[in-house]
């Protein structure tokens, strides 16, 4: 690589070489001070969002940081943390469509019999539609409110399950038992709409 | 609710029950190797499992976006002065660490940009429904065993040919658009298939490596998990340790005739490169170690004998040794290795063997 870049610029003026290596310098110097200071908090913010994977977080940490180094001018990024928080949603939910993606036109190959390969764009599909939601949230109205808070607080505030606990004075394994009866019960709720559905269709 | 209807519904009940568990263990803090190495084996070992787990993962963070939960519960929506300590302590971090140390404005400029993002999402990601009868079941999990002694030859369903070291495990699980195995125990050689487009995984305990299409072994020793590049890249990353940046977590690329340990029960310990003379010399019948723990070599052993081995101290366990031999001759060279770092083996019970230092 370093190699390359030299053999490109060879004929160039000295000037412009030496401005040249050290803007690349300094844009080097910039990345890795972006890496060390937001590596461990970026995993740390998928984790939260999404879980341990797969996609693994390191490989989606990464993805972001190779998006950020990628951009022409990454300095006009004025919050890179947030853009990296946004990449990394996205890389991630593109990785989980991604693979649905193949499983269902697998799936709609047999049901038709006959198509052509797997990656067509037609098979993306949002991860969450809206009447699901209206629906998980439906659920989340009807559930304990100790619960509902203890998911608020959570998902919408960010707050951890250590946070939590010391907040409702009960103690942070207790915060992630409410946590984990909330989500089985959200996912029973989709699970059973979505037989109903099936079965009366 | 659903539960009660039938007995499937129950087992649905049951894995909901599993994923959600796996789910929240695995949101907050740093990642266990060991927990994550059984994570990995429940999710491959039915296609339901990963199938839910994603599902549920999707969901939870999807709701982290949801606007519509905010609304749910006013009372817990931040006070202005909640919110100002807020943006005041970002502000400070971010001058701390950005891109350039007088950041003020630029942070405030975020502010607006995280505001855009967040009213921008739903048009950012299309919403349609998802299908109810797409289940993905596509995937199917698979194992291979072998008896002590044994090695056997698999070809997978993607043209990757695995050979499968004496008395060991894989699981193999292919679809959703992923390739992987985990091995549950011993070791294994891959002759990986080239697909650029679905990147073929190794889960072990301790290591979990990602390749394209190379050729390389993977075997779990009593505390390590060494992995080992005939021909190709591999990528090695130490599992969990989520924290660190990668050179410090030990990110490992590795080209032909490298290798590297990674340890099995702590993720803090660097993974440490070695050069290797022979790739998985255990297919020729060959076993070759440079530089290893004795315990890793005594654990390889035990799987082509008939004896197993107590190894009386970790300081014993962690002795290192450089030996060649041939397999059908495992049994021989025992002695050998033990005499060379003075120490002796006695059956303490029928079968088992103690590694003990000599007393001179």
């Amino acid at each position: 690589m370093l190699t390359d870049v030299r053999l490109r610029i060879a004929d160039e003026p000295l000037r412009r070489q030496s401005v040249r290596r050290a803007q690349e310098r300094a844009r080097k110097r910039r990345m890795e001070r972006l890496y060390r200071a937001h590596w461990s908090d970026l995993c740390n913010f998928i984790r939260w969002k999404f879980g341990g994977g797969p996609p693994d977080p390191e490989d989606i940490a990464q993805g972001a940081f190779l998006r950020l180094a990628a951009l022409p001018e990454p300095e006009a990024i004025q919050n890179p943390f947030a853009f990296l928080e946004r990449v990394a949603s996205n890389l991630v939910l593109d990785d989980i469509r991604r693979s649905r993606a193949r499983a269902h036109s697998v799936q709609e190959l047999r049901v038709v019999g006959g198509g052509e390969g797997d990656d067509r764009p037609g098979c993306e599909r949002e991860l969450i539609g809206r009447e699901e939601m209206a629906l998980v949230i439906e659920r989340l109205k009807a559930m304990p409110a100790t619960r509902r808070r203890i998911l608020i607080l959570n998902r919408v505030h960010g707050l951890s399950f250590a946070e939590i606990g010391r907040r409702m004075g009960i103690s942070g394994p207790a915060v992630r038992k409410h946590l984990v009866r909330a989500m089985q019960d959200l996912q029973a709720a989709r699970e059973d709409d979505r037989q109903e559905r099936s079965s009366t269709v | 609710m659903s539960a009660e209807r039938s007995s499937s519904g129950n087992e649905d009940e049951w894995i909901r029950a599993e994923a959600a568990e796996w789910l929240l263990l695995r949101s907050e803090g740093k990642p266990d190797p060991e927990r994550e190495a059984a994570f990995h084996s429940w999710r491959l070992a039915d296609p339901r499992h990963e199938q839910r787990y994603t599902e549920m993962a999707v969901l939870w963070g999807s709701m982290a976006e949801w606007e519509e939960l905010k609304a749910l519960d006013p009372l817990q929506r931040p006070t202005l002065r909640e919110r100002w300590a807020a943006w005041k302590a970002r502000r400070a971090e971010a001058a701390e660490r950005g891109w350039s140390g007088g950041a003020d404005f630029g942070s405030l400029a975020a502010a607006f940009a995280v505001v855009l993002l967040l009213v921008a999402t739903p048009f950012l990601l299309p919403l349609l429904n998802s299908h109810p009868s797409q289940m993905g079941r596509t995937a199917t999990a698979q194992t291979y065993e072998t008896r002590p002694g044994e090695i056997r030859e698999i070809a997978l369903a993607d043209g990757t040919h695995v050979t499968l070291g004496a008395e060991s495990h894989i699981r193999v699980a292919f679809g959703n658009g992923r390739r992987e195995v985990g091995l549950l125990s011993g070791e294994a050689y891959f002759s990986v298939a080239h697909d650029k487009q679905h990147p073929f995984y190794v889960r072990a305990k301790g290591a979990n490596v990602r390749v394209v299409g190379t050729e390389f072994s993977v075997s779990m020793g009593e505390t390590t998990t060494r992995v080992a590049v005939q021909t190709g890249i591999v990528d090695v990353s130490a599992v969990g340790l989520p924290g660190d940046a990668p050179a410090r977590r030990g990110d490992v690329r590795l080209l032909a005739g490298d290798g590297v340990v990674a340890w099995q029960n702590d993720s803090s310990k660097p993974l440490q490169t070695i050069r290797v003379d022979q790739v998985a010399g255990w297919r020729s019948g060959r076993m070759a170690y440079s530089d290893a723990f004795l315990a890793d070599i005594l654990a390889d052993i035990s799987r082509y004998v008939p004896e197993q081995f107590d190894i009386a101290s970790p300081s014993i366990a962690s002795l290192r040794v450089t030996a060649s031999f041939r397999a059908d001759e495992a049994a021989a060279a025992v002695p050998a290795i033990l005499k060379g770092l003075g120490l002796t083996a006695s059956e303490t019970e029928p079968g088992v063997l103690r590694i003990e230092r000599a007393a001179d």
